[in-house]
């Protein structure tokens, strides 16, 4: 083994793959004080729901419409089972990858839309953000997370165009998973909270 | 310079004089038994998740780095 300026023998350190990309690690933080912020906005709302007079919802509010809001739910969950498949598929490298993808992206878009829609027509019936408790914490939440999942959506564009162009590696992949797992996952609890 | 310190200390006696009660949050003040126990239930929550992330996080990271003892070195 040769030697090196002071005699001692060359020790090359053993590199082994890094448990954790640096893009999953650092977007895993960014989740964790999302996931501490979205907790402090729903216990503040839990704290407002058990202090309204009168029980919750306050009367003479409109009605969030839960039905339809489980079917728009259920489409994002679908979403994220999408995301799941493609990234297996991503693994095997098997063509099924960008379908898959598209789905979810499509899926999420869905959820975008129809919540929008629901906006325009509780904005309608007079919810508004300063029209009482209700509408003040339900466009809090519900638009906080609304913004999550556009930039979400966006996030999964990037990753699809990049996929077509066969330019996307894991490195790209898995950070914008776990974004949107992160969005998947915190809607039924706020589902839970503010429409049930 | 005596002077200013007897202002000192007549202003720090007035200010503690003036104060009253502060309610830092509607709970504190809330009749409400629903509302003290949201507030006790919400402290909870709040002091276990980030616990519970970052020990979940330890826990899996050990694992893993456990599981990868054995993986074959990359050379450059």
């Amino acid at each position: 083994m040769p030697d090196d300026a002071l005699g001692l023998p060359y020790s090359v350190p053993a590199r082994r793959e890094p448990v954790l990309p640096n893009g999953v690690l650092g977007m895993l933080i960014f989740v964790a004080t999302e996931i501490m912020f979205f907790s402090g906005l729903i216990s503040a709302f839990v704290i407002g729901k058990s202090n309204a007079i009168g029980g919750w919802p306050p009367p003479g509010q409109p009605r969030l419409p839960v039905e339809e809001t489980a079917l728009n739910t259920a489409a994002l969950l679908a979403s994220g089972v999408a995301l799941y498949f493609a990234n297996r598929a991503f693994k095997r490298g098997d063509a099924k990858t960008k379908r898959l993808l598209l789905i979810s992206i499509v899926l999420g878009g869905f959820f975008v839309v129809f919540q929008g829609a629901e906006w325009v027509a509780l904005i309608g019936e007079g919810l508004t953000v300063t029209s009482g408790q209700l509408g003040g914490f339900f466009y809090l939440l519900v638009g906080t997370h609304a913004l999550h999942v556009v930039a979400g959506f966006i996030i999964l564009l990037y990753t699809y165009r990049k996929l077509l162009h066969d330019d996307l590696d894991r490195f790209t992949f898995w950070p914008a998973q776990v974004f949107w797992y992160f969005v998947v996952g915190v809607w039924p609890i706020l589902y839970w909270q503010v429409y049930l | 310079m005596r002077l200013a310190r007897v202002t000192l200390a007549a202003a720090v006696v007035a200010v503690t004089w003036a104060a009253d009660l502060a309610y830092a949050c509607p709970s504190c003040a809330s009749p409400l038994e629903e509302n003290r126990q949201a507030f006790v239930d919400t402290t909870v929550f709040l002091t276990i998740v980030p616990l519970m992330m970052i020990g979940g996080f330890i826990w899996w990271l050990r694992r893993k780095i456990r599981e990868m003892d054995g993986a074959p070195e990359i050379h450059p």
